[in-house]
């Protein structure tokens, strides 16, 4: 670090261009010069004209544009379509548009010369309006007037020189060559800052891509940053925000669906997360969707379903089968349905439409319907780094975020989204089961950052009430859905009912039985009462037998003893 | 030994950036050429951009010095100090014939 203040204070021109400033760490380099290189139809003039024009409007800077080319009225006419009042600038003083034309029919160099004709002129429109920012388009048209090109190389180098001292924050364009960045090597002088523009067609989509090659003393971006040119001119967008610093917020949102709440550890969503709910074609993907922005609307939050495979209407009318009335809400103006068609436009005036539509509506909720839909326009490697800087930027924006993705019939919806389940912070998988001539949807809650999930399958039901999770019977491998369930319920529910019936009989036949026993025993014990009788009374008997044969026998004693007496006389 | 016979008296505009030996130079050899060509019988305006950038600005002057033979048409520009060798172009624009060639 030979001058480490220099490079931290370096003094930056914003241009006001959003994104271009982000990348350049604030601007380009103020009072000096950079350059702007790119083919026909790359953009080189709109983007050094917004920089002027933003310049002159947000940081009251007076610009002067020198065309080499095009008329003043040209010029108007080309950004007449930006929401960009020109002409009020233009009367204010902020703004100067001129052109320097070389036209001069028949030309012929006679010896040496310099083009002071020129500095003088610059010189003067840049006193007329005090300009701050000029911008020479293209050098290219110099270089071609002039045949000596060595008092032309001298000569751009003591402009650019004058330009430096005179403080001013220049723009020159180029065109691009095959081989260098400029057809004249000009980025060898003019070498603060050097931006190259290019634009790429794949799948007949273009796509315009901005680069800066150099910039002295600043840290910047060095990636390609894809850029549109829209309603608002330029936008570019960072590829990746340079921090993963989001505002995380710990707040649960409902998904519109008590069941599924119930699933994610009985809260519903992180707010201002990421959710990827995949599946096959009619596997309820879209419902889940609009359920997620209704109960957005219900809570008074803003809401965008973007739908780029239905008309709007055709999703309200749709959701209004299964209970879900999206039509009130869009009255209200809380909801809007951004319907558009995938091939529509390139996948970075996707990004850019869809962020600053969310920017515009304050929308807190977002429901991208699906993002496989891009697969026709792009290779799938752009359009997972479009869906991380579309995530990434709805995260920084703080929105929740539903995005849907199609999966092939027959593909494992686990595996066929890999390349984007990193960024997604709960996924949601929707199969569809088809056994014995009926189809049925299942939903799986994959995974859910931060959160206790539920890790069971469940039968997705949808009727006129709405969404509805019922628990699925397993039978063995399979796992039993639908008309399948219904039946092993109904199966369940007479066994069920069989041994009930059989405990109640089972309950009867003891019972009767125990009726019987005692019945048994009460005979019994009559018997043995009768037999206790019995045997009382033979014992009474033959006490009485006893005591009879006592009595005859003291009787027969007392006889003996009375006739002994007389006869013996002993 | 100069043959003139168009009907207009030739007009050539000169444009200088300042009072510089360059511009110096340039004016001396323009008015030697024409004295040379048209004796006499030539209109030259001198124009110091500095002075008049908006005469500069109609006829799309950037470079200096730069003679413009307005007429007879068509125009022609010559840019730069103007060697001798390259007088016969000037005669050429001008329709002036000459033993140069």
């Amino acid at each position: 670090m030979e001058f480490p203040a220099a490079i931290t204070n370096l003094p930056k021109a914003p241009t006001g261009i959003r994104g271009l400033d982000d990348i350049t760490g604030g601007g380009l380099p103020r009072g000096r010069t950079t350059l702007i290189c790119g083919g026909a139809g790359c953009g080189k003039t709109l983007l050094a004209f917004e920089t002027l024009v933003r310049g002159a409007a947000l940081y009251g800077e007076p610009g002067l544009f020198v065309s080499f080319e095009e008329s003043p009225a040209d010029l108007r006419m080309n950004v007449a379509n930006l929401a960009i009042d020109v002409a009020n600038l233009e009367q204010r003083g902020l703004l100067l548009l001129e052109q320097i034309s070389l036209e001069q029919g028949e030309i012929a160099e006679v010896g040496e010369y310099d083009l002071e004709g020129l500095f003088i002129r610059l010189g003067l429109l840049i006193d007329r309006i005090g300009a701050q920012r000029i911008v020479l388009d293209t050098i290219e048209t110099l270089f071609s007037a002039f045949g000596n090109q060595s008092i032309l190389r001298g000569e751009l180098q003591r402009l650019f020189r004058w330009l430096r001292q005179r403080g001013l924050t220049a723009i020159i364009t180029a065109e691009r060559s095959g081989q260098g960045l400029s057809r004249f090597g000009i980025e060898e002088f003019v070498a603060d800052c050097v931006i190259l523009l290019d634009y790429r067609i794949t799948e007949h989509v273009l796509t315009r891509y901005a680069r800066i090659v150099k910039y002295r003393g600043s840290s910047h971006g060095v990636n390609e940053y894809p850029f549109t040119i829209g309603p608002h001119g330029i936008t570019m967008l960072p590829i990746t925000s340079f921090t993963l610093r989001y505002p995380v917020s710990a707040e649960r949102i409902s998904s519109g669906f008590p069941d599924l709440d119930h699933l994610l550890d009985g809260g519903g969503y992180y707010r201002g997360s990421t959710i990827l709910v995949s599946g096959p074609t009619g596997s309820g993907k879209t419902s889940l969707g609009a359920s997620f922005v209704a109960a957005a609307c219900a809570r008074g939050e803003p809401a965008i379903f973007f739908a780029f495979e239905e008309s709007a209407d055709q999703i309200v009318r749709n959701l209004r089968s299964i209970g879900i009335d999206l039509q009130q809400w869009r009255d209200r103006g809380l909801l809007q349905i951004i319907s558009s068609r995938p091939s529509l436009a390139g996948l970075e005036t996707h990004l850019i439409t869809l962020l600053e539509a969310v920017e515009q509506s304050g929308a807190r909720a977002v429901v991208i319907d699906p993002i496989t839909g891009f697969h026709t326009i792009s290779r799938p490697v752009d359009i997972t780094t479009m869906l991380f800087r579309l995530f990434d930027g709805l995260k920084s924006l703080g929105v929740t975020t539903l995005a849907t993705s199609l999966t092939n019939a027959g593909a494992d919806p686990a595996q066929s989204e890999v390349n984007i389940s990193s960024l997604v912070d709960t996924w949601i998988v929707l199969r569809n089961h088809e056994t014995n001539g009926e189809r049925n949807r299942s939903l799986l809650v994959l995974k859910s950052r931060g959160m206790r999930h539920s890790n069971q399958v469940r039968e997705l039901v949808m009727d006129a009430h709405g969404l509805r999770l019922v628990e699925i019977y397993a039978a063995g491998e399979t796992v039993l859905i639908g008309a399948a369930r219904i039946a092993e319920q109904e199966r369940l529910r007479h066994e069920q009912e069989l041994h009930e019936r059989e405990a109640i009989q089972r309950q009867r036949r003891y019972a009767l039985q125990q009726r019987l026993l005692a019945l048994q025993i009460e005979a019994l014990q009559a018997e043995l009462a009768a037999l206790d009788d019995e045997m009382n009374a033979a014992a009474d008997l033959s006490e009485a037998r006893a005591r009879a044969q006592i009595q005859s026998r003291l009787a027969t004693s007392r006889y003996r003893d009375s006739t002994q007496e007389g006869s013996d006389g002993r | 030994m100069d043959i003139t016979n168009q009907p207009v008296v030739p007009l050539l505009r000169l444009y200088v950036a300042g009072a510089t030996s360059r511009s110096t130079r340039a004016i001396t050899t323009v008015r030697r050429l024409c004295e040379r060509y048209m004796p006499g019988r030539y209109r030259l305006e001198v124009i110091d951009v500095y002075q008049q950038p908006d005469r500069a600005r109609e006829d799309h002057i950037i470079a200096t010095p730069t003679l413009l033979v307005v007429e007879p048409g068509p125009p022609t520009a010559f840019i730069g100090e103007l060697r001798s060798s390259d007088w016969p172009r000037v005669a050429a624009a001008l329709n002036i014939l000459t033993d140069d060639d």
